[in-house]
């Protein structure tokens, strides 16, 4: 909230630039270019729940479909969405139609766009429905889980489609073999900040990586505390 | 739809659930836990009712298909339309425990699920023999140690050098835990940040607000 404060009050933090939005950029503008379709997807309700412990990754993904929306909306691209999640489903279909009338694109918005794909044949579907269209560019940012993290971007990879992803930290060796570019551990969160410049998202990545810096002083003071027969730290994590 | 119901409203219902839940999981205050445990419920409430509106909207995107005659997709479509509504009529009128509804489950869905799942084999595969090439240096590290730990595996391992099984052990054990861990601390720093910003109305992507989507857009100089 103190970083979130300071950025709001005009101090100025410089965030590193984060390849995973250069990649949808590009993806998005190559897709145009070939006059393909733009694809984007969060992965199978298996795993994960809007109203879950794994929620936040659904929404740090909705913030990533926010600025693809946008982008394709601007550039002219035709945009598929793919969606597992029975609570997501009409939470997406607002939030794409607002963006396209936000942008101007209104006669663009087409409903039959955004499908639900059910739940057991989720991947199937995608990658039939990714296949059909012939995608130029492949997005998925949310929660994967076995198929959807295996299968779908190697069939997106394989129609020639630039692939981004960004998901769980389980889910980011497969994601690192299949894709063009992939949002790797809180990549993925601070996309937003990235994209946006806002003072409240970029004030929050500064106090995430000052906090990144508290655990990695904890870590190493908890070390050698431990091996010098200290267990200060180690119990405060039972209070 | 006015604005109070479409933004502020939803800001309001996730900031008194996010408090609940916070205030259930860090303090032990009499009644929260009772009250979190009815949002909780509601929440899936709410999730289930929108099964009702997905149902719906599948049905109706197949239906337009199929009255347009899409070329080459259209009986798929019907096909679609009519399983899902076998099930959902099927499942009301016998139940989703009973036995006739629970033969057709496993013996059809579990079944093609599995297949998907042997699928996934190949792809994985496929994956490996593109990534697993030296580039550099990092990618040289990594196929030495995948290779190890691959040879402490597998029985054929044990048989060529007896230390493969424990060195691929240390491998697992320290510096891929160690590694493993840091990248799980900073998510959870990640996560931390998106709930406290979504609890507290700072983080409205979600909600398709438009400070996400002016990005990218080059501001114009004035003359």
């Amino acid at each position: 909230m103190l970083f979130i404060e300071l950025a709001k009050r005009g101090w100025k933090f410089e965030l590193r630039k984060i390849e995973g939005v250069t990649a949808m950029e590009e993806g998005v503008n190559r897709a145009v270019e070939m006059g393909r379709p733009v694809h984007w997807t969060e992965g199978h309700p298996f795993g994960s729940k809007l109203y879950d412990s794994n929620g936040p990754y659904l929404v740090a993904g909705l913030a990533i479909l926010n600025y693809v929306t946008a982008l394709c909306a601007r550039l002219k691209a035709r945009l598929l969405v793919n969606i597992g999640h029975t609570e997501l489903f009409p939470v997406v279909h607002e939030l794409v139609r607002y963006i396209y009338v936000a942008e101007g694109a209104a006669d663009r918005y087409v409903d039959d766009d955004i499908q639900l794909m059910p739940e057991q044949s989720y991947a199937i579907a995608v990658v039939g429905r990714m296949e059909r269209n012939s995608v130029g560019c492949h997005i998925q940012t949310g929660y994967f889980w076995s198929q959807d993290m295996v299968l779908v971007p190697e069939v997106a990879q394989g129609i020639g489609a630039i692939v981004v992803t960004g998901a769980q930290i389980d889910a980011v060796p497969y994601l690192i073999m299949y894709s063009s570019s992939v949002f790797i551990a809180d990549e993925f969160f601070a996309a937003a900040a990235d994209i946006t410049k806002d003072p409240t998202d970029v004030g929050g990545m500064m106090g995430c990586e000052w906090l990144k810096v508290v655990a990695m002083f904890l870590a190493l003071a908890g070390s050698i505390l431990v091996t010098l027969g200290n267990n200060v730290l180690l119990g405060l994590t039972n209070f | 739809m006015s604005a109070i119901v479409r933004q502020r409203l939803p800001l309001l219902i996730v900031l008194i659930s996010g408090l609940i839940m916070i205030g259930e999981f860090f303090f032990n205050v009499s009644g929260v836990a009772s009250v979190a445990a009815e949002v909780r419920f509601l929440a899936v409430t709410v999730a289930a009712t929108a099964m009702i509106v997905a149902a719906v909207s599948v049905t109706m995107n197949n239906l337009r298909n199929i009255l347009k005659r899409t070329k080459g997709q259209w009986p798929y479509h019907l096909w679609c339309v009519v399983l899902l509504w076998f099930w959902i009529i099927f499942g009301l009128y016998s139940g989703p425990t009973s036995e006739n509804y629970l033969w057709f489950f496993n013996n059809i869905l579990a079944a093609l699920y599995a297949s998907i799942l042997g699928i996934l084999v190949f792809s994985l595969f496929m994956g490996f023999y593109r990534s697993f090439r030296i580039r550099g240096i990092e990618s040289g590290i990594m196929i030495a140690s995948a290779f190890l730990v691959m040879l402490g595996s597998i029985t054929i391992g044990d048989l060529i050098w007896p230390g493969f099984a424990p060195l691929s052990q240390w491998i697992l054990a320290v510096p891929n835990a160690g590694a493993y861990r840091g990248l799980i601390i900073v998510m959870a720093i990640g996560l931390m940040a998106v709930a406290f910003k979504t609890i507290f109305g700072m983080d409205l992507s979600w909600m398709g607000i438009l400070r996400s989507v002016t990005a990218g857009k080059k501001k114009e100089k004035r003359p």
